[in-house]
């Protein structure tokens, strides 16, 4: 169910359009993800649909109501918002700061009765912030501080919650807390999660949709799935097909120029011996690698020149000759371990071919050890 | 939970501030050049007191109004003090620094120096009152205006230095252009005095500032939502753009009743919140808003009872004894907040 819409919708500051004519609607019990850039916009587009700023032309429904018919209170109560201000707050606790998003139930001076105190506590519970309760909310660490930020705006108990790049700032182990939080939300209390992210990787993990913001436009937007098979991720990124795998959401600096190693084959210290080299800036090659290996996806990103078959078919011998005459120009062969078995039959054969015209070849076991003796 | 505690806390000060307010008030009538015990203050009060003791006309024609004057002074300052902390969501700021006194007291200049009445001399304590409360709300505008702008609050402090030192440098210009007797008087309306009350003055402070505390108590929920920012309190459902005029308004009107009958008075407008705030451990409006008006009218006839005693039988400015008395708690709990940071 569309939940939240933007027809023709113009952001921007002071009169000058950032993203002009947006068309997109934001699904009931979805949690959006808007990916693009640094100033690209994520930010002012999401404080538009938080009112903070007002769009410079369209329309934003909100369950089909135009929002700008819709009081300050009543769209508080509909649209509740994290935001990435520096919030100071003295003298105030963790307790208080959640209560605060009890603000557009309250009465008129703001008087918490029975449920918004039972709500200020589930609240807190969702986020596991329920034990800092008390504590004073300037001493809690970034993470911390997020999470209660978070619970005061579950606080508020509006249907739509925006978040302005929830785990900016956070270690991974708070940004694996935050989203998981925020994932729950959507699939127990159906909750719409519109949010903005800066990590490709985990917004390809966790959330249902992408919106992709460049330039002045959206470059796509819809199903995550459908999204990462398209090629608009590269293009966001400008990635043009290296460094970021998104089937897998992975994210990896690319590959070295330069003729160092060439990997017949993979076996379990080949994925090592891949970043390894990375970190040293060499290069790197590799085959016959089948398509379903995680070495596949992994030099992919890295832009690893490769040779490659599909998964589960026996490797042929026109695949493996055009890996023989790519090995031909690297200095070093790494042969993977590999089992007796039809699949990877031409890849054995392919080491013992290079060995025997004269080329340096070594188990990935040796090249392993060599490395780390250079260390 | 930890609200009730505050709530509870906010009740325990505000009952003992009113009390002490209510001992310092009645000492402060009984003493002067003539001393009058609490006893016999209490008894002209409650028109124990035949009508021609010297008692009764030393309480109903002079202390009391000067009391009156300074509890509601005081209040009114601090009040003000607060509401611009709020807004400017800035510790240090006050009517004062920001600029607004320095306004009020241009128009004060302008019309006690001659510049805009030419040459005829303004003695109509309203119309006084009328300049001042113009020069403070011009400068409320000023720095509002400035403040849809600037987005650092630091730049907006420093711009309120500014157009303070204009409205001095400006003064300056007036002065060296008037004659001795209204430079004179011009003086000592900047000292600041709460000694200067007529009855109709109080009664005109006393019911501008009534109002305005109400007023500021019903903000209360809407100033608590502020302390997040003004994005956040728009995502709260507040019309920021109204709360920022009401605070303005108030304030300046505050500020501005305040420095027309008693002169530019500084530091009680920073430092009785702060007092407040490290009192009750808590920055709920809803209960700093109470404390500081029974905090400021302690504070405030504190600091007069001194100025007019200390030196007796003459007088120390007002603002002479606030900032010897604001300036030293202002620096501790500047230090006091720096090394929690």
């Amino acid at each position: 169910m569309e939940q939240l819409k933007l027809e023709q919708v113009d952001i921007g500051y002071g009169g000058q359009p950032l993203v002009s004519k947006i068309d997109l609607s934001f699904l009931q019990g979805k949690m959006t993800c808007i990916l693009g850039s640094n100033g690209a916009g994520k930010t002012t587009l999401l404080k538009t649909i938080a009112r903070i700023i007002k769009p410079l032309g369209g329309v934003i429904r909100l369950g089909g109501e135009d929002v700008r018919q819709l009081s300050g209170t009543r769209y508080a109560k509909e649209v509740s918002a994290v935001l990435t201000d520096r919030v100071s707050l003295e003298n105030c606790t963790v307790w208080d700061v959640t209560a605060m998003g009890r603000n557009p139930h309250t009465g008129f001076f703001g008087a918490l009765g029975e449920e918004d105190r039972r709500r200020v506590r589930e609240s807190l519970e969702a986020c596991d912030a329920w034990e800092l309760r008390d504590r004073p909310f300037n001493q809690l660490s970034d993470g911390q501080k997020q999470k209660v930020l978070i619970a005061r705006g579950l606080c508020q108990s509006t249907p739509v919650l925006l978040l302005d790049e929830p785990t900016s700032h956070l270690d991974i182990f708070y940004k694996m807390e935050v989203l998981q939080t925020l994932r729950t939300q959507c699939v127990r209390e159906g909750k719409t999660v519109i949010c903005t992210l800066h990590e490709p990787d985990l917004a390809v993990k966790c959330c249902d949709r992408l919106v992709l913001v460049k330039g002045d436009r959206i470059l796509a937007c819809g199903d995550t799935g459908k999204i990462v098979q398209s090629s608009a991720m590269e293009e966001l990124y400008g990635f043009s097909g290296r460094q970021f795998d998104p089937v897998l959401g992975l994210a990896e600096f690319p590959a070295a120029e330069g003729k160092d190693v060439f990997f017949a084959g993979s076996d379990e210290n080949t994925v090592h011996l891949f970043r390894a080299l990375n970190r040293m800036q060499k290069g790197f090659a590799a085959g016959v690698l089948h398509q379903n290996d995680l070495l596949f996806h992994l030099g992919k990103a890295m832009g690893v020149p490769m040779v490659t078959q599909k998964a589960y078919l026996p490797i042929t011998p026109q695949q493996a000759d055009l890996a023989f005459f790519r090995a031909a120009d690297y200095e070093v062969i790494v042969a993977a371990d590999l089992p007796d078995d039809p699949l990877v039959a031409q890849n054995r054969a392919l080491a013992r071919r290079l060995a025997a015209v004269g080329k340096k070849v070594m188990s990935t076991a040796e090249y392993k050890a060599l490395l780390e003796r250079q260390m | 939970m930890n609200n009730g505690n505050i709530r509870r806390k906010t009740r325990v000060t505000a009952a003992v501030s009113l009390l002490l307010l209510a001992v310092l008030a009645v000492f402060a009538i009984g003493i002067g050049s003539v001393y009058l015990p609490p006893e016999t203050v209490l008894r002209v009060l409650f028109r124990q007191v035949d009508p021609s003791d010297p008692a009764y006309i030393i309480v109903w024609n002079m202390r009391l109004s000067r009391v009156i004057a300074s509890v509601f002074g005081g209040a009114a300052l601090s009040l003000s003090g607060l509401l611009l902390q709020i807004l400017f969501q800035n510790p240090i700021a006050d009517p004062y620094i920001l600029g607004i006194s320095s306004g009020a007291r241009l128009a004060v200049g302008l019309m006690l120096l001659g510049g805009v009445m030419a040459g005829f001399h303004v003695t109509n304590p309203w119309i006084l009152f009328l300049g001042a409360l113009a020069g403070a709300l011009a400068v409320m505008v000023l720095m509002l205006l400035f403040s849809a702008r600037v987005r650092s609050v630091t730049t907006l402090l420093i711009v309120g230095i500014m157009v303070g030192y204009l409205c001095s440098a400006l003064v300056g210009l007036l002065v060296a252009f008037s004659d001795d007797s209204s430079i004179a008087d011009f003086t000592r309306w900047t000292m600041g005095s709460f000694g200067l009350m007529t009855w109709p003055k109080i009664y005109v402070l006393v019911l501008v500032c009534s109002v305005l505390f109400v007023l500021s108590f019903l903000l209360g929920k809407n100033l608590n939502a502020l302390r997040m920012g003004e994005s956040y309190a728009v995502t709260m459902g507040v019309n920021t753009k109204g709360l920022r005029v009401a605070i303005i308004l108030i304030s300046g009107l505050l500020t501005a009743v305040v420095t027309a009958f008693a002169g530019p008075v500084s530091f009680i407008g920073m430092s009785v919140p702060h007092i407040c705030r490290m009192l009750l451990k808590t920055d709920d409006s809803r209960a700093l808003i109470p404390s500081c008006v029974l905090c400021g009218g302690i504070f405030g006839v504190g600091c007069d009872l001194i100025s007019r005693t200390i030196i007796a039988p003459n007088e120390l400015a007002i603002g002479t004894v606030t900032a010897y008395v604001g300036v030293p708690i202002v620096l501790y709990l500047l230090m006091k907040k720096n090394k929690h940071d």
